[in-house]
């Protein structure tokens, strides 16, 4: 039979393809048309949907809006898998915290400071472009807890976040980042002044943090914060109402008074008055102290501001700070970063590649040099998110969302790589995804309408 | 070359090959041609000029197999009430005649899935686990549905299937068996 299967199926595209060409004429160049007609539409989609995850794609009505694409949406509902579940959650347990503290809600970042652990998160409203009018403005979602079980959400006294992407410890008290969601007043020209938040008690209360009083303009997003030994440095993107300059950089030494360098800094000159500079125009996505280095990871959009479509990955080293210096990251070309974090040997940066569109991790043991570590997934579509890495013991967690073709919708996608380089595939449903003072939380944002608490079994 | 001359001389030179490729997928020589223009703009409005051009042929062809299985996944009930159809209406403007029509007969009786299977494993001649991969199935799961197909195609073309894959059995009293 099978010879004779062979032997039709030949025939049947052997005579399909006769009358195809039969049949057709100008076929070829009218595919070259469509290409040309949907690159024309889409021809900053790529680059667009880049910079919207590069800048924390939440931010939606903001002055980036108009060069963000539509970013596929995360499937609501978690669906069967066929990928390892065994062996993730080993050493877990659930420390039966009650899901209502949490709502719908999803944990991105945390931190552990004085025997607690502080968890910033995603409404899920977040993306939401306008408040509907008198619609109550739910506070930024924070919480605090410890392992035993014991958790609250934070007071917080500031505008709106919808969506905190960062949350790190500092001399100067606490400081969480993220995107802003709507105020009161959905016409004032603030509307989309961006979260810096701040708190000095722990966690347990927060205030906003406004880093330019008085002057022209104002943040939209903070997509990073980082700290070096005294100095904490903020990545923001900020407008003028007429241009939008997507990584400014801001520093402070007592946790009080920010400066941002560049403009207005008149002991670094070099800078002249484009804070765009330090970072040459380029989207900051994350920082992580490294040793004793603070390491910025993103992407340069290329000029002007991806209107080509040219999406490279960068990384910068500082070691103060201040004066940030180009790292060596060879394979770059067509690969954003997303994210970056420390290890037990230096520290990995997770990004994804337009073509083919697959995840990838760079290694380095001091940030100043990387090499792409491993071999991701080699087929299917797969993006990462801002969110992506998850140091867990001698293996890491990779976080990223996958289209396959069949949907609309992106499926979220964990992968849990090996010292080896390997990277395995597990169920999403059970690996905690954000782990800090061995208190863990799980499922994923799009994962799973509630987030758990789980505690490390030493605890 | 340009990414719009790419695309063409993609489609011009590799066009027909393409479709052909399709039709066996799909059984249709119209829904072929959508399939394959669909994917080469999905492959090429996502290529970087320059950059894996002389791979293009393999992701047109897993956009293809994407395609088709979305298309199904879609126009299932579309497709099965045609097929029934099919006898009544007599051939049209888009029917291949072919000397094999046993065999042509015999792939419009599977399900999408079995069909691709049996494309992919009997055509293209890749291994069940290559099979799997482009399908995004388990090897089990195409080791079931080529399984199924052969016998299906078996007692169509009144023949004997000559490769057989051991497929686990299901439920606990096979299990026990």
């Amino acid at each position: 039979m099978s010879e004779r299967l062979r032997a039709g199926m030949r025939e049947m595209s052997q005579v399909a393809a006769e009358r195809h060409v039969d049949r057709v004429e100008g076929w070829a160049a009218e595919a070259g048309a469509r290409v040309r007609r949907v690159r024309r539409v889409r021809g900053a989609a790529a680059a667009g949907a880049a910079a919207a995850l590069l800048a924390g794609a939440l931010v939606t009505g903001s002055a980036l809006a108009h060069r963000t694409a539509p970013v596929p949406p995360v499937r609501p509902a978690p669906a069967p898998s066929e990928v390892q579940t065994s062996g993730i959650l080993e050493g877990w347990h659930d420390a039966g915290v009650d899901p209502a503290i949490f709502g719908e809600a999803t944990v991105t970042d945390s931190v552990a400071v004085d025997g607690k652990v502080v968890a910033v998160g995603c409404d899920p409203g977040a993306g939401v472009q306008v408040a509907d009018p008198g619609a109550a403005v739910p506070a930024p979602p924070i919480w605090f807890g410890t392992a035993d079980g014991q958790w609250r959400r934070a007071t917080v006294d500031a505008p709106a976040a919808y969506c905190l992407h960062e949350v790190v410890s500092t001399p100067y008290g606490l400081f969480a980042a993220g995107v802003p969601g709507p105020t009161e007043q959905a016409t004032d020209t603030t509307y989309y002044r961006g979260p810096l938040l701040r708190s000095t008690d722990g966690g347990e209360t927060w205030t906003g943090v406004e880093l330019d009083p008085g002057e022209a303009g104002w943040v939209v997003q903070v997509p990073a914060v980082g700290v070096l030994d005294d100095r904490v440095v903020a990545v923001t993107t900020r407008t003028t109402g007429t241009s939008l300059t997507v990584a400014t950089l801001w520093t402070t030494t007592d946790g009080d008074t920010w400066t941002r360098l560049g403009a207005g800094d008149r002991t670094r000159p070099a800078l002249g008055d484009d804070p765009a500079r330090v970072f040459d125009g380029a989207v900051i996505t994350d920082l992580e102290t490294v040793g004793r280095d603070l390491v910025a990871v993103g992407a340069y959009l290329g000029p002007p501001a991806g209107a080509q479509g040219d999406v490279d990955g960068r990384a910068w080293v500082s070691q103060d700070g201040l004066e940030w210096q180009h790292a060596a990251l060879p394979d770059r070309d067509g690969c954003p970063l997303t994210d970056v974090a420390g290890t037990p040997t230096g520290a990995l940066a997770a990004g994804w590649c337009l073509w083919p569109p697959l995840p990838y991790l760079e290694r380095s043991a001091d940030g100043s040099a990387w090499q792409r570590f491993g071999q991701g997934p080699t087929d299917g579509f797969a993006y990462l998110g801002v969110q992506a890495l998850q140091p867990l013991g001698d293996r890491t967690l990779v976080v990223g969302a996958a289209l396959d073709g069949s949907s609309v919708y992106a499926t979220p996608r964990q992968w849990m790589v090996t010292p080896d380089g390997t990277w395995h595939p597990v169920d999403r449903l059970v690996a905690p995804f954000e782990v800090a003072g061995g208190v863990g939380f799980w499922p994923r944002a799009g994962t799973g309408p509630t987030t758990t608490v789980l505690v490390e079994d030493a605890r | 070359m340009s990414r719009q001359d790419a695309v063409e001389t993609l489609a011009r030179e590799r066009g027909p090959a393409l479709v052909g490729y399709a039709y066996l997928l799909t059984g249709d020589l119209a829904t072929a041609q959508d399939v394959v223009q669909d994917a080469l703009v999905h492959t090429f409005v996502r290529m970087r000029a320059g950059h894996d051009a002389q791979h293009a042929e393999a992701y047109v062809r897993q956009a293809i197999l994407n395609g088709v299985r979305d298309g199904y996944r879609r126009r299932r009930t579309f497709l099965g009430a045609r097929a029934r159809l099919a006898g009544a209406v007599g051939p049209n403007q888009d029917t291949v005649a072919v000397e094999h029509v046993d065999v042509q007969r015999a792939l419009a009786a599977l399900s999408p899935r079995e069909r691709a299977c049996v494309v992919l494993r009997h055509f293209e001649d890749l291994p069940v686990r290559e099979v799997a991969e482009a399908l995004q199935l388990s090897e089990g799961a195409v080791k079931r549905y080529l399984s199924d197909a052969r016998s299906r195609l078996g007692e169509l073309l009144a023949d004997e299937p000559e490769e057989t894959w051991p497929v686990r059995p299901a439920g606990p009293a096979a299990r026990r068996s």
